[in-house]
């Protein structure tokens, strides 16, 4: 609801949830699918440098959403 | 038997003072029954004695509302009435929000039951159907004898204290309460059942509604990130440590910023989830797992984008009502506006 506000307002938003059919329920615009309610942009399992790595990779997807 | 004295409310229009032309006429007071008011009456019975007929303006009630509502409910007041009905108002914005504000006014000062009709399009069903019955109606008056005899049987309801149905049963629009209701199939079945509907193309009805979608055009993109600003923000509830803003740990209805300029990560310990809804110990053993400071400042240096703004935005989602989230949405919105900020990563848990 907060990301529709937004948009509503004209702001490009990229919303990361994990419960993509409640975003989208809400016609959100640009969702990305995270990887977990608990830790929406981590990797646990990883080693804290592998970490940072794939987190980087995420961020830069999730950034990608705003191209288009 | 005792009758049932009945104030009515309805706008220039059904008061036969005009059309657009006389929306700026002030309060109008008739003895008795007008125009809608005597058919809602007749589909009550003989027991429904209407006291009163009350006509505005809806520009006059719409301009003032507050000060118009409290003036309309000492009038009402006076006839110290058993039951108050307004409308239809049917896709009429001005209009629809004049009953529902009356009706809620009004019901929350005499404790009397109040019943309004009109469309799913009036913006007065979304602000009012809380705190009043609002029987559902198509766009248009084309059939006011069926609507006001609907408010009417609903009336006479709640009047005489009886049962309310299901709002599908009963055509209003939902007033927001769960019923605990006994089913004989039980809840793993219906899902189950549900689902197999669902996949197969068959009818399904959810048990749980989500809020009707909404088309929102897709704000412009942005080709180059590399001269765009971009902030964060989180519903998560990640907060500095000990929680200096008392953010609740669920249903916000605000947002809080914080300085992130010289950080280049977000520490354990530094700041922490105030969040009821999820496991938070993943993201608060590593923050930027829930708000990626981390990573977006590693692309702000890289040139990837321009720059990651100088505060991220929090607050709380978990089991927000949509009028909250709503508020707290506008409020980031005039905060944003406000500032250099071209666009916004929103993460959710």
């Amino acid at each position: 609801m907060i990301s529709k506000e937004l948009e509503r307002a004209g702001i490009p938003v990229v919303q990361v949830a994990n419960m993509t059919p409640v975003a989208n329920s809400v016609g959100v615009n640009r969702i990305w699918t995270s990887a977990s309610i608990k830790y929406p942009l981590g990797s646990p399992d990883l080693d804290p440098e592998a970490e940072k790595i794939e987190r980087i990779r995420m961020t830069r997807s999730v950034l990608e959403e705003l191209k288009e | 038997m005792a009758k049932i004295k009945t104030v009515y409310y309805v706008n220039q229009f059904f008061g036969q003072e005009g059309g657009e032309e006389a929306a700026s006429t002030g309060i109008k007071v008739y003895e008795g029954a007008l125009g809608v008011a005597k058919s809602f009456a007749e589909a009550y019975g003989d027991d429904c004695e209407v006291l009163a007929t009350i006509v505005c303006g809806d520009n006059y009630i719409a301009e003032n509302l507050d000060e118009v509502t409290a003036e309309i409910v000492e009038l009402v007041a006076g006839y110290k009435p058993d039951l108050f009905a307004a409308g239809p108002a049917y896709a009429a914005g001005r209009y629809g929000v004049a009953c529902g504000s009356l009706c809620q006014a009004v019901g929350g000062r005499l404790g009397i039951p109040t019943v309004t009709a009109m469309n799913e399009l009036n913006p007065g069903v979304a602000l009012y159907r809380k705190s009043t019955y609002i029987v559902s109606t198509d766009a248009n008056a084309r059939k006011v004898k069926t609507d006001t005899a609907k408010m009417a049987r609903l009336a006479k309801k709640l009047v005489n204290k009886e049962h309310i149905s299901s709002p599908e049963e009963e055509k209003y629009f939902a007033k927001g309460y769960k019923r605990n209701v006994r089913l004989e199939r039980r809840p793993a079945k219906r899902a189950v059942d549900m689902l197999l509907n669902k996949f197969n193309g068959r009818e399904f009805i959810t048990e749980i509604p989500l809020p009707p979608k909404e088309d929102i055009s897709r704000p412009a993109a942005i080709p180059d990130l590399s001269k765009a600003t971009i902030a964060l923000a989180t519903d998560g509830g990640l907060y500095p440590a000990g929680n200096p803003d008392n953010m609740p740990s669920a249903n916000a209805d605000r947002f809080e910023s914080y300085d992130i300029s010289s950080l280049d990560t977000l520490k354990e310990g530094e700041w922490v989830i105030k969040h009821n809804g999820y496991d938070n110990t993943f993201s608060n053993a590593d923050p930027n797992r829930l708000v990626p400071v981390d990573s977006m400042r590693v692309l702000e240096k890289e040139g990837y984008i321009g720059k990651l703004y100088d505060e991220f935005l929090a607050t709380t989602g978990l089991i927000c009502t949509v009028e909250n989230a709503t508020k707290t949405g506008k409020q980031m919105v005039k905060y944003i506006k406000e500032r250099d900020i071209d666009a916004v990563i929103l993460t959710s848990t």
